[in-house]
């Protein structure tokens, strides 16, 4: 199957050496793409110096916008899988094979998630993603271990719904949609590392903008959407 | 507050919460941007199902009635969203000056490289 990598980069200069090499070393079956998201920093001048593939995206669009377009390059160049693999060196390009196989089985959605096997800690940080996954459960009656990962791999049918629909963005909420629309979604364990460089945009202030959105939308929005 | 006014408040909250809903389905409305007004509108289910709420509150600071109190609440809400809205369209103005600028710059650069 034809799969492409999407890494949308915002601010990765540090980061974004190591992400693709460990895709060309570990993955080299696949094609991949760096979406340069507008950074500020020499993100570009660093990909451009590696002669990685790459998208200079040159106005910031947040993370949404980036990957959109890697789903609209693969829709254009008609790729069957396309896999959401973070900039920052969180992802382990390792588990990218097994992604595809289980897309290859006929699974929409694969997302690699840190708790299959291994159990979710107490954490302050993994009370939201609880939240979300209950919320998930609550509405459509599936369990969803890990919702916030951001390492997905997505099939044919889902790369159309994520390219062209405004209001899929690659977040947990609009999972509930994708069940909706009965696309097969599976999970399989992953490892994830902690960023290395750089600050993630968790803060107090954002994520309770980001656990109302989420709870607004799993709850009051996308079980009155269309499918 | 009279009966009537709930009910008018009741149904304005729900008519609110339908049209976000289809406007969303119809993909005119992005759902970020719908979040506030959900919410807004289950504020308003909320005072218009339960008036002791408002009653208590505009009676702690000394409104002449519930009901003022609520237009008062309307009239600050139309407030934030119009702020944030006039807030908006200068960060878009900005980007889309960004955007022509970055896109005649480049434009200018291949330009010269044809012309070498």
């Amino acid at each position: 199957m034809r799969t492409l990598v999407v890494i949308p980069a915002y601010n990765e200069a540090l980061n974004i050496e190591k992400t693709v090499q460990d895709i060309q070393q570990n993955a080299p079956d696949v094609d991949y793409v760096v979406v340069n998201d507008g950074s500020k920093d020499n993100t570009l001048e660093v990909i451009q110096k590696n002669n990685f593939n790459h998208i200079d995206g040159f106005c910031n669009l947040g993370l949404f916008g980036a990957v959109q377009t890697g789903f609209k390059l693969a829709m254009k160049e008609n790729y069957d899988v396309v896999i959401q693999f973070d900039g920052d060196g969180q992802h382990s390009a390792k588990y990218i094979d097994a992604m595809v196989k289980e897309i290859e089985y006929g699974n929409d959605i694969v997302i690699g998630s840190r708790f299959v096997s291994e159990k979710k800690p107490f954490t302050a940080r993994m009370i939201g993603s609880r939240l979300i996954a209950w919320a998930i459960k609550l509405v459509t009656g599936k369990k969803v271990m890990d919702p916030t990962s951001g390492f997905r791999a997505y099939g044919k049918a889902c790369i159309k719904d994520y390219a062209l629909d405004m209001n899929n963005p690659p977040e947990p909420d609009t999972l509930v949609y994708m069940y909706r629309k009965n696309r097969k979604i599976k999970e399989i364990q992953v490892q994830m590392s902690e960023r290395e460089f750089g600050e993630s945009y968790l803060n107090l202030v954002n994520t309770i903008k980001y656990m109302s959105r989420m709870m607004v939308s799993i709850f009051l929005i996308q079980p009155f959407r269309k499918v | 507050m009279g009966l009537k006014l709930q009910l008018v408040f009741i149904f304005a909250s729900l008519m609110t919460f339908v049209f976000v809903i289809k406007k969303i389905q119809k993909h005119g409305l992005n759902i970020d941007d719908a979040i506030m007004w959900i919410l807004w509108s289950i504020l308003l289910l909320i005072i218009s199902v339960f008036p002791q709420i408002p009653t208590w509150i505009s009676k702690q600071l000394g409104f002449m009635s519930t009901s003022n109190f609520i237009f008062c609440v309307f009239i600050f809400f139309l407030y934030i969203m119009l702020f944030t809205q006039t807030a908006q369209i200068s960060k878009l103005k900005e980007k889309q000056k960004d955007l022509i600028q970055k896109l005649s710059i480049k434009e200018y650069e291949s330009n010269k490289e044809k012309g070498e």
